[in-house]
């Protein structure tokens, strides 16, 4: 399968997706990131799955039969790949509706593949290995890094485009790292994220106070252009500095719930070493990404995996763990704290964890962080493109008073 | 049923009687129209206080039609049948742990989402330990309005935004402490590969505490799936929020006490739904496996579904009571909440059984996202053995009429499909509706689509398709 199958994945962030494209198709794999947009692919979702899941599955499930449906790849030759987090939240279950609706849409013959590190579905003809393994993480790292380093130049930089050259060169130059074999141990790792970031440092920029928002959110739609409506390029292009919080939070979030659930309900310690062992792995990667941004003062540090605990279970226990779970809670806290007062946090239409961990904590962040400005935006297929952006001109326009208060006094 | 409502299927329905029925059409003859009578009088409806002013057309001696009536109440004649009910014996049974008071602390239980299935539990928990216990009790709409203003989050489940009623009733009653805690995990029943709660039951005490203003709601996370990890925690934590002075043997013993206080509820009601379903399949009674949530079971929730389907003279089950005639269930999608493993479960038996009169509805509360997975699994394992599946969503409107005509729409067509006597185009007209799998098969794998226009030549009945998704009308 390795030589005849494409590899389908959908899109989420921009700068680790293009790494993991690029690192499958030198690992023999012929993979292929999702690009395709367009009203079709919500129909088919539609279509084919039922239509009160949630939106990130209904995306993504109809962005492959629509690639499948639309020549861009050969049924023939064609796998699947979706991640699966596992836990009680029912984005446990995309792989599954994802296997009906091809079955339905008369695919049987595509298989699908479970990105997965907890074992939930068995992966035929796809080898997560452990150089594979270390590689992908390796270039979530330096995806938080790229990014979190290219969101605070850019909106400055003074020579208009420059940054993204820079990320594009960068991205290119690990990649061939990568294939050639080096470049993804801690060492060299850690001199490259040096590099990295004295490269962005050397960028020429004008400083201008401009208003600061954050994005948190489910997974997929705070990272996925398709599933928010292009949500970083609006904010960009309304004149904001934009904080989206790294992936590498993310994994060791997911990391530790094994870890967490043991310590809060009992469980024996020989079935965590996995999740241990991944967990301080995960940790070392984090903080010398979080070291190199530390080097320069103009950048803002993004938290640590343990200072967002903390800045969680000041909002919500920790052992609220379905869905983003604490960390969504904590990644609002944080940016509240940093300076990025407008927080946008998104999420699909009736997504169930948000309700508690997204929605329900807002009023706790208002009240502890009394200048965060806070809002909650829906995504689904019935909601409109307009309405989104009214609610967000609205969150934009109380950031730009306080933004001239700020200036004034 | 929803190509036989309406005036052109109602002539095919009686076309195809008529061609059946040995006693011919009741049209009336030359005879009987010559001394056709009609006669109209206007009076008060005397139902309720509304009075409402009622039509009554009185044709002779054959029929009389009362039409101006806003509710059934003047339509209904004879008293309505009751048949046995498990939501309402629940009710009865959950209505026996009620609050009362000690000379130590009270401790306040909300009566909300799983609190509905562990309240014998956490009761006889606290009350066993010698505490006093308030429960808040069944809700309604008075109370839903008490805490709608706390509610941060609208688009959540109605029971879930009830929730924030009972936390203002019980700040009105007399407890020292309100305690809900949140339970990731529920008990393994061993229907699933996992035994999650979904994280609206897992999870909103969070929600609630959020605008909470007042004492603060106890919230814990207790794994009680694990017994004796949970009476070393719980052990600790009693003594840190609530009483110091409680020894370790005496909680661990009570907790015993407690799983078997949960375990002697569950079983007694499956015992009950047991006997219920042999008497009542003996007498070749209809019987109705409403299958939700624990939940349910809450007059506010449920808006008397439960009641109106006894009143048509069904037995009601709840898809717990019945859980334990099947294993696990062999499902396509990932089967890992507890209360979810029971409504696969349930379908399951009902599968199984595939008798006339065994029919299935599943309740869905507006909002649950769990149940767009669980909807289209339940219904597949209902047609793969040619079962009708039936779906009622429910939200915090009480207005029955639609899901009436739904429910009286069900049994008949449960009927005719049973009954080949005068159905047959019935019949047809239902083959026609259902996903033609055969199609499905032969299509050709090694083709390769060549456009969207592809699309279109899928099935439309699919139930994957949305078109095929409320072939039940809802009004």
């Amino acid at each position: 399968m390795k030589q005849t199958h494409t590899i389908l994945f959908p899109n989420m962030l921009d700068i680790h997706f293009r790494f993991l494209e690029n690192i499958l198709n030198a690992s023999g794999y012929h993979a292929m990131r999702l690009m395709n947009e367009g009203a079709s692919i919500c129909e088919l979702g539609l279509q084919y799955v039922h239509n009160d899941t949630c939106y990130p599955a209904l995306l993504t499930i109809g962005q492959m039969l629509d690639a499948l449906l639309n020549g861009m790849a050969d049924p023939g030759h064609t796998a699947l790949i979706l991640p699966q987090t596992g836990g009680g939240c029912r984005a446990s279950n995309y792989v599954f509706l994802l296997r009906k609706a091809l079955d339905a849409a008369g695919y049987q013959q595509v298989p699908v593949i479970s990105l997965n590190i907890s074992g939930l579905d068995s992966q035929p003809g796809f080898d997560l290995n452990l150089p594979l393994l270390r590689k992908m993480l390796a270039a979530m790292a330096y995806g938080d890094l790229l990014m979190a380093l290219s969101n605070q130049t850019s909106p400055y930089e003074t020579h208009k485009g420059q940054t993204e050259e820079l990320v594009a060169a960068w991205i290119n130059e690990l990649s061939q790292h990568f294939n050639e074999g080096h470049g993804y141990d801690l060492k060299t790792m850690k001199r490259n994220a040096a590099k990295i970031a004295q490269s962005f440092h050397q960028i020429p920029v004008n400083c201008i106070p401009k208003i600061k928002c954050g994005i948190v959110g489910e997974i997929y739609v705070k990272y996925s252009a398709l599933a928010n409506n292009h949500l970083e390029d609006f904010l960009k292009n309304n004149d904001c500095e934009v904080m989206v919080p790294g992936i590498m939070q993310f994994l060791l979030y997911a990391a530790d719930i094994p870890i967490e659930d043991a310590r809060r309900y009992g469980g024996r310690k020989s079935s965590q070493l996995m999740s241990i062992a991944m967990f301080e792995f995960l940790q070392k990667y984090e903080s010398l990404m979080l070291d190199a941004v530390a080097q320069y003062s103009e950048f803002t540090v993004p938290a640590s995996y343990k200072e967002l605990k903390e800045l969680g279970a000041e909002m919500i226990s920790t052992g609220c763990k379905m869905g983003e779970g604490w960390l969504l809670s904590a990644e609002m806290a944080e940016l509240a704290s940093k300076g990025y007062d407008n927080i946008i946090c998104v999420q699909p239409f009736g997504c169930l964890p948000n309700h508690i961990i997204g929605k329900a904590m807002m009023g706790r962040i208002q009240k502890k962080y009394p200048n965060a400005n806070v809002t909650a935006i829906d995504y689904d297929p019935g909601s409109a493109k307009v309405n989104q952006e009214n609610r967000l001109r609205l969150l934009l326009s109380i950031a730009q008073e306080s933004l001239q208060d700020q200036f004034e006094s | 049923m929803a190509s036989l409502m309406g005036a052109y299927g109602a002539a095919l329905y009686a076309r195809s009687q008529q061609e059946t029925l040995s006693a011919g059409s009741t049209i009336l003859k030359k005879e009987q129209l010559r001394n056709f009578q009609h006669q109209t009088r206007t009076f008060r409806c005397k139902g309720c206080t509304n009075s409402c002013l009622l039509t009554m057309n009185s044709f002779g001696h054959l029929k009389t039609h009362i039409s101006g009536n806003r509710c059934d109440k003047p339509l209904v004649k004879r008293k309505s049948q009751n048949a046995n009910n498990i939501y309402e014996y629940k009710r009865i049974k959950l209505a026996a742990f009620d609050s009362f008071e000690t000379e130590k602390k009270t401790i306040g239980i909300p009566l909300v989402l799983n609190m509905y299935e562990l309240l014998p539990f956490w009761h006889t928990l606290f009350s066993r330990l010698g505490f006093g216990v308030t429960v808040s009790g069944f809700s309604d709409a008075k109370l839903y309005h008490s805490g709608q203003s706390k509610i941060p989050s609208d688009t959540v489940c109605y029971p879930a935004k009830l929730s924030h009623g009972h936390i203002e009733r019980l700040k009105k009653m007399k407890c020292d402490h309100i305690f809900w805690p949140c339970l990731s995990y529920n008990l393994d029943e061993g229907k699933s590969v996992n035994h999650y709660n979904c994280p609206i039951v897992a999870y909103y005490a969070e929600s609630a505490q959020s605008t909470n203003s007042g004492p603060e709601i106890l919230r814990p996370y207790f794994g009680i799936h694990r017994p004796k990890d949970f009476k070393k925690r719980f052990t600790k934590w009693i003594r840190d929020e609530i009483d110091p002075t409680l020894s370790a043997i005496q909680i661990h013993r009570t907790i015993d006490y407690a799983y078997q206080a949960y375990y002697d509820y569950m079983d007694d009601v499956a015992r009950m739904a047991d006997s219920w379903l042999e008497e009542a399949r003996k007498k070749k009674q209809k019987i109705i496996i409403l299958c939700g949530r624990p939940y349910h079971i809450d007059p506010e929730v449920i808006h008397g579904i439960d009641q109106y389907l006894t009143s048509l003279g069904c037995l009601v089950l709840s898809e717990d009571s019945i859980a334990h005639h099947t294993k696990k269930a062999d499902t396509d999608v990932l089967n890992q909440w507890t209360y979810h493993a029971r409504l696969y479960a349930a379908a399951e038996y009902v599968a199984k059984i595939n008798s006339p009169d065994l029919l299935l509805v599943q309740l869905v509360s507006f909002g649950c996202g769990v149940d767009a997975i669980t909807a289209d699994e339940v219904r597949a394992i209902l047609e793969d053995s040619s079962q009708l599946y039936t779906q009622i969503k429910i939200d915090e409107t009480s207005n029955l009429g639609a899901i009436r005509i739904r429910l009286r729409s069900m049994l008949a067509a449960a009927d005719s499909q049973w009954n080949p006597k005068g159905s047959s185009s019935l019949q047809n007209l239902k083959r026609e509706q259902k996903p033609d799998h055969e199609t499905e098969e032969k299509y050709d794998q090694s083709s390769k689509p060549t456009g969207i226009h592809q699309r279109n030549e899928t099935n439309p009945y699919h139930p994957f398709s949305k078109h095929a998704r409320h072939s039940f009308p809802l009004s």
